[in-house]
């Protein structure tokens, strides 16, 4: 359900104030860091409009303090309680298991792309020239769950 | 309407969930990060296997007779996986 107009400007102002917070809290010895953080957050601030978690400014200001050594302040404990609170919102839940499902089918296709390179290798142990180490050989059959002589 | 996904937030969750182990997550997220971990762990196996892989191949190239095409053509398809951007969650 899209959010009203009312909660769009909220969050926006709160990205707005996680800049601040990021700025405020970044090291003036690590100006590329700086930079990078305050891009994702600029970021952040234009997708608000089509953003439904509410709870976007505390990620990036978690995020903000995580990469600044802030890890003392309060910012994390209140990120870990708003986790929380995400993982019971059905929708919330949904979305990320989705992510982590989408993210194991890309692992599965490299995977299967780096089990195939390595039959290769297998393949080619008896090609002239070729010394592949016993102990290597038997290591990626074993990793291929397959039998080699 | 169906909300688009954003990367940044939810990775920051997923890192988050991992180090406190889990402890406070739901089973379906449970299950959904342990299938997460166990292809990380099963890539990882891979590249490492990939990368002696090819270290050997190579050190056969300084042996006395040239190498076949396809084994000297196989290391370069070896590196250029393992140089490719990982599809890893950032």
């Amino acid at each position: 359900m899209p959010a009203d107009q009312d909660t769009i400007t909220v969050r926006r102002a709160a990205l707005r104030e996680a800049l601040i917070a990021c700025r405020q809290a970044a090291s003036p010895g690590d100006p590329a860091l700086v930079a990078r953080v305050t891009e994702r957050i600029i970021d952040g601030l234009a997708a608000a409009p089509r953003q439904p978690f509410p709870s976007v400014r505390d990620t990036y200001v978690y995020e903000a303090g995580m990469r600044h050594g802030a890890e003392q302040s309060d910012e994390p404990s209140r990120f870990h309680d708003d986790v929380r609170q995400w993982l019971t919102d059905p929708e919330f839940r949904a979305q990320y298991i989705a992510s982590c499902e989408e993210h194991v089918l890309e692992a599965e296709a490299r995977a299967a792309q780096h089990a195939a390179l390595l039959r290769e290798v297998l393949d080619q142990r008896g090609a002239a020239g070729t010394i592949l180490p016993r102990t290597l050989v038997d290591r990626i059959a074993e990793a291929l769950g397959e039998e080699c002589p | 309407m169906t909300a688009p996904r954003p990367a940044a937030p939810l990775a920051a969750v997923h890192d988050w969930l991992v180090q406190t182990g889990t402890r406070v997550a739901p089973a379906d997220v449970r299950a959904a990060l342990s299938a997460v971990d166990a292809a990380a762990v099963r890539i990882a196996a891979l590249e490492a296997l990939l990368r002696e892989a090819q270290d050997a191949l190579g050190a056969t190239m300084w042996g006395p007779s040239p190498l076949p095409y396809a084994v000297v053509a196989l290391r370069d398809r070896i590196a250029a996986v393992l140089d490719a951007p990982s599809t890893e969650r950032s």
